[in-house]
């Protein structure tokens, strides 16, 4: 059902996009998967918070055409959890993405 | 407004059927910052200083303000655009400063403009004459000066100056372009003596403004379609340009006198420890100090008002932070309610209310957290709360039939006073230069609040009626007054429904006739014409 509704939200390009995909992922992961095989994407974005206890970080980041993501702000986790220890939240950060046909997830950022 | 107008206008501004979806989701969203969001206030708050952002200076000293585009540190270590009055004073270049004055003082300065598109300074809440009011109506062109000479003849208060150029007044304000003009007198500084207030230190000017950043950090004006119809709302709540400050206090009294800067959004103001509310003192609003501190929980700014409030962290357990916050409000998005009866649209039809309130990744009304405040140990302090501050103006109030004002939108997509929209030729008002008059400020059921704000003078709230559940029961006298309509005003947050009833004398010294604006302060309101000049006639 949420995914319909979801579909719903994107078609009409309500402005309340970019969160609706960040909870999307978060709890449920992306609704449309990329062809099976790791792939990755660089990145640019600025951080909106960081949970240091669950190794995951929100970032607003620009277009990933790699990944055939559009602009979004989005939660990943970051395969080493180390890296977050001395970010910030609103830190501008580079970033590469990997997904791997079932999870997305940082592997660098600073 | 019938289903079909109220569709034709839904398709207009508030985008297509999820929209009422998109409003659940992102309120589940503001919850889930709002508990994280407490640790990650690492960014010191910026304070007025010798020179640089907000440096205060004597306002006679000042003779000449660049409006200018810089590039400027917003977020730290990344250069955004960033829009700022310039002034150069005793060799040091302040950015936006804090000018402070006496009542009798007079300021002498020229305005240059450097910005790409036409400006003007309006003085806010200071009593001038129309051109050195400075309206729409008196603007200055790329790289012309408009020059500005006139005594300061008010209360002390809080006053400030902003951008007031008809259609560039919302992208000139969110660029940056604002700066409090602070009048002092023998009040005033009685009170500082008593509770041994510094400012900058003890006394705090604290600016709120939301503001939204590109992905690269960079400060951003982009208008959805919701937001021209209810004014921007912004992914981050800047304290003095601060996002997510802290500010290292004493436990002892501090006085933080509030802007709400913003464009459009409101805020409810609390103090928070933990889960526990701190009281906290109303001291003044927008005409200056209040005869006696009022005892508050919370209480709502709309746009450009402000509040002057004393906090007494010895009321603060341990060494928890204290955060100001913002409570959970309804925002009262309520433009496609029934006028009549003031429900909402039938089932089935879309609830513009929920599409406004998804426009921002904090919804209008949203819980949120402002400023963390680390409570440090530092010497006993005796000081004390005084019982009296100030003596306010006799209440001057006319006797005949109140003057009314109809707040709403025509379903177009334009919002109206009294069905006008601004037109720069014409006043459809005309008061006579000294004559008491009684304004009846009513907002349609179908609307949202306004924050109502009239130049010239400063006014005097009577009575409020019909106000909804969450404003009356802050009230606390048997008219409806909030502790904040205790004082002087210039600006006034009539929320949907409401009727508010303002006591304005229209004296004032200057010869030959006056024309000001009674507009509202949303400034995407603004800028879209809810807006209307009115005539004082000598």
């Amino acid at each position: 059902m949420k995914r319909v509704l979801l579909f719903i939200l994107f078609a009409a390009g309500a402005p309340g996009g970019a969160l609706a995909q960040q909870e999307s992922m978060g709890q449920h992961g992306m609704q449309a998967a990329p062809a099976a095989g790791q792939k990755t994407a660089k990145g640019t974005g600025l951080i909106q918070r960081i949970d240091r206890d669950k190794g995951v970080v929100t970032i607003k980041h620009g277009p990933l055409p790699a990944l055939n993501m559009t602009a979004m702000t989005m939660t990943y986790t970051v395969r080493d959890s180390r890296q977050l220890a001395n970010l910030k939240p609103l830190q501008k950060v580079e970033f590469e993405l990997a997904y791997d046909g079932k999870d997305y997830a940082i592997t660098r950022i600073k | 407004m019938s289903i079909t107008t109220r569709r034709k206008f839904l398709a207009a501004f508030a985008g297509a059927g999820a929209a009422g979806l998109g409003g659940v989701l992102w309120r589940r969203g503001a919850a889930l910052a709002a508990s994280d969001r407490a640790s990650q206030f690492t960014n010191r708050l910026r304070l007025p200083a010798e020179s640089g952002l907000y440096a205060a200076v004597a306002a006679k000293d000042v003779k000449q303000l660049a409006a200018s585009e810089l590039n400027f540190e917003v977020l730290p270590g990344i250069l955004s655009p960033f829009w700022a009055y310039v002034a150069e004073v005793g060799g040091k270049r302040l950015l936006n400063p804090t000018l402070l004055a006496r009542s009798g003082d007079s300021i002498k300065l020229s305005m240059v403009n450097r910005l790409k598109q036409p400006t003007i300074i309006h003085w806010h809440g200071l009593t001038n004459d129309d051109r050195n009011d400075g309206t729409g109506v008196y603007l200055a062109a790329t790289g012309k000066e408009y020059d500005y000479a006139f005594k300061v003849r008010d209360r002390a208060a809080n006053y400030w100056y902003h951008p007031h150029p008809y259609g560039f007044t919302a992208e000139q304000a969110y660029m940056g372009l604002a700066g409090l003009f602070i009048v002092k007198d023998d009040d005033e500084e009685k009170l500082a003596r008593a509770l041994d207030l510094d400012l900058g230190v003890t006394d705090i000017p604290l600016v709120i403004q939301d503001r939204s950043f590109s992905f690269e950090g960079r400060l951003e004006y982009r208008l959805t379609r919701d937001q021209i119809f209810m004014g921007f709302l912004g992914e981050e709540i800047l304290v003095n340009q601060t996002a997510r400050p802290y500010f290292d206090a004493a436990r002892r009294v501090h006085r933080f006198r509030i802007l709400n800067g913003s464009n459009a959004r409101s805020y409810q103001l609390a103090f928070a420890q933990g889960g526990r509310l701190l009281d906290y003192h109303l001291i003044g609003t927008d005409g200056g100090l209040l005869e006696r501190p009022e005892k508050v929980r919370e209480a709502f700014i709309g746009a450009a008002q402000r509040l002057d409030v004393l906090l007494d962290l010895r009321a603060a357990s341990g060494s928890e932070p204290v955060f100001l916050k913002s409570l959970a409000f309804d925002p009262m998005h309520n433009e496609s309610f029934d006028e009549k009866t003031g429900k909402p649209p039938a089932a089935g039809v879309v609830d513009d209310h929920a599409a406004h309130a998804a426009a921002g990744t904090l919804p209008d009304g949203a819980e949120m957290l402002l400023l963390r405040i680390n409570v440090r140990s530092s010497p006993e302090y005796r000081g004390q709360i005084p019982s009296r501050l100030s003596r306010l103006p006799k209440l001057a109030v006319g006797t005949g039939e109140p003057r009314r004002f109809r707040l709403g939108h025509d379903g177009n997509g334009n919002w109206t006073i009294n069905g006008w929209r601004f037109n720069m030729h014409e006043t459809p008002v005309t008061v006579q230069r000294g004559a008491r008059e009684i304004w009846l400020l009513q907002n349609n059921r179908a609307s949202m609040p306004h924050p109502a704000h009239i130049h010239g003078f400063q006014f005097r709230v009577l009575e409020r009626r019909d106000s909804p559940a969450q404003v009356r029961s802050l009230a606390t006298r048997n008219n409806g007054l909030l502790p904040q309509d205790l004082g002087l005003l210039d600006t006034v947050l009539v929320w949907p429904g409401e009727s508010v009833r303002i006591a304005l004398d229209f004296s004032h010294p200057f010869s030959g006739d006056q024309i000001y604006m009674f507009h509202c302060h949303n400034l995407e309101h603004e800028d879209t014409g809810m807006m209307i000049g009115y005539k004082v006639k000598a």
